[in-house]
């Protein structure tokens, strides 16, 4: 247990030849605890941990094993326990972080590497994209074909008149997310990569409401010099990988890349 | 101050397991909390951890751990038997009863941690045992997971896992699933059982009278879906803990 009053939880698979200074540190996943869904954390960190790199799984402030911090933004609470796992990765000799964010975890990720210089790369899933034409039209061109769209909006249409509540799910999904605007979000992504700290992000069949495909490096502003962007899509996944192949397939892209990055960086 | 313990025991010390040591009055007994598998395991685990904290504050010593396999204990599922789990429990028990210094034990159980559990009383004295939404033949569990796989095969086509050997997410061994088939047991041998049920329960010998007291609520668990809802069920908590008083 982490931080002045232990209630921070945390389980750190540290291999005995540690091969780098440099941690990945696995977020919370939504409101699922440390293990991750289907043990997908765990089986991550003990890849990680076998090819030498340290993997600390959190429980952040309030969710899993770890009790909330109270009179706190969301944003204080974040960077408190991120500052609570370097003074234990400190302990142990590691000067920085690659941040893994699931959902809500990548939104955290992006906070705490626009605050914390000690974050040297992200891997983000099922993070932020912004909306673009083609999106618009390979998701809204189908409905505009389809009678029984049509007929469900005339539905909707007709319920929000006589004052019954509507949602659409795209509009929920983006209100649980507490995304800022387009040029917010964007700036936080050219920020991160500007001062040199690569992303790779990685989109599930589950984002299929607001992503289909290529497009953050579409309307990224990415200058000249900065680090890499990769963007990967496995469109054929649910969102919490639930098959074990998309697992394996999930976690050899994310060990590969990590392996890759710490390769360059000792360069 | 933390009031939890997490620490790692047992043979090799393989077995993940969080303590929660008696805050309220005590009552100078122990509870084990011997969970369910497979993906209902992540999705109970925040109800499980409220149960926990709970019954410690209400004085109970409480030990909770992740089955060898599960969790962030050790091993895969893919490579055990149905007697490993149930020997897992055997191991906590004894880790309970070292922690706390008692002796006798209460158990809850969930789901086919009931069946998991049934030999517990072979080696330990058992006063109150609370099942939720037991599962005691092996066979029934195995009808669910194999039409849940089927409904997910049809969604992703054929090809991708082997509806026979996965399920929940989860890889299980050939073993596992021929041991599952053949599981017909009893609740554990206890001075009280009490069965908590939001949906039927399939007790070896359906006609005798398991348990002392039946209590049912209003709740849909929706354990069979292939989903990652977190379970927030407050009333089964309750029932519980008040059950253990």
């Amino acid at each position: 247990m982490l931080g002045a009053h232990r209630e921070l939880f945390a389980l750190t698979s540290l291999p005995a030849d540690l091969s780098h200074d440099v941690g990945v540190v696995i977020l919370s996943a939504g409101l699922l605890h440390n293990v991750g869904p289907f043990r997908l954390h765990m089986d991550l960190a003990r890849t990680l941990a076998r090819h030498g790199i340290a993997v600390l799984q959190l429980d952040q402030s309030g969710k899993g094993e770890s009790e909330s911090r109270t009179g706190l933004s969301l944003t204080e609470s974040v960077l408190l326990d991120y500052d609570d796992v370097m003074q234990e990765f400190h302990r142990l000799g590691i000067k920085r972080t690659i941040l893994m964010g699931f959902c809500s975890g990548a939104d955290d990720a992006t906070v705490i590497a626009l605050n914390r210089d000690s974050v040297s790369a992200l891997v983000l899933l099922d993070g932020y994209a912004p909306k673009s034409a083609w999106h618009y039209y390979k998701r809204k061109l189908p409905k505009l074909l389809s009678p029984s769209a049509w007929r469900n909006k005339f539905t909707q249409v007709v319920g929000g008149l006589r004052g019954s509540p509507g949602s659409s799910q795209d509009t929920e999904f983006i209100s649980i997310r507490n995304w800022e605007g387009e040029v917010e979000m964007m700036a936080r992504y050219t920020n991160i990569l500007s001062q040199g700290r690569p992303i790779l992000s990685i989109f599930s069949g589950g984002t299929s409401y607001y992503y289909s495909g290529g497009q953050l490096s579409e309307k990224l502003n990415v200058r000249a010099g900065s680090a890499p962007l990769e963007e990967v899509h496995f469109a054929e996944t649910d969102h919490t990988y639930s098959i074990v192949q998309h697992r394996r397939m999930l976690i050899n892209t994310i060990d590969a890349w990590v392996r890759r990055f710490l390769t360059e960086l000792n360069e | 101050m933390s009031a939890i313990e997490p620490f790692y025991f047992g043979a090799n010390e393989a077995l993940f397991g969080i303590y929660h040591p008696a805050s309220g009055t005590p009552r100078n007994r122990a509870v084990l909390i011997a969970g369910p598998m497979l993906n209902e395991y992540m999705r109970s685990h925040h109800a499980i951890r409220q149960c926990a904290i709970q019954l410690a504050a209400n004085g109970f010593d409480v030990l909770r751990f992740d089955y060898q396999g599960m969790g962030n204990s050790a091993g895969q599922l893919a490579d055990r038997s149905l007697s490993d789990f149930a020997d897992d429990i055997v191991a906590a028990a004894d880790e309970l009863r070292s922690l706390s210094g008692q002796q006798r034990l209460s158990l809850v159980a969930v789901r086919f941690g009931a069946a998991l559990s049934s030999r517990l009383g072979d080696s330990a004295e058992i006063d109150t045992a609370v099942f939720w939404d037991p599962i005691f033949v092996g066979a029934d569990w195995l009808a669910e997971l194999r039409l849940t796989q089927r409904q997910e095969e049809e969604k992703h086509g054929p090809g991708l896992f082997d509806p026979d050997l996965e399920f929940q997410g989860h890889e299980v061994s050939s073993r596992f699933v021929q041991e599952l088939s053949g599981v017909s047991a009893g609740p554990v041998d206890a001075a009280r059982r009490i069965a908590i049920a939001t949906r039927p329960i399939s007790v070896a010998g359906a006609a005798d009278s398991s348990f002392e007291d039946s209590i049912e609520v209003d709740f849909d668990c929706r354990w069979s879906t292939l989903t990652s809802q977190v379970i927030f069920a407050h009333e089964v908590v309750d029932k519980i803990c008040s059950s253990m008083a």
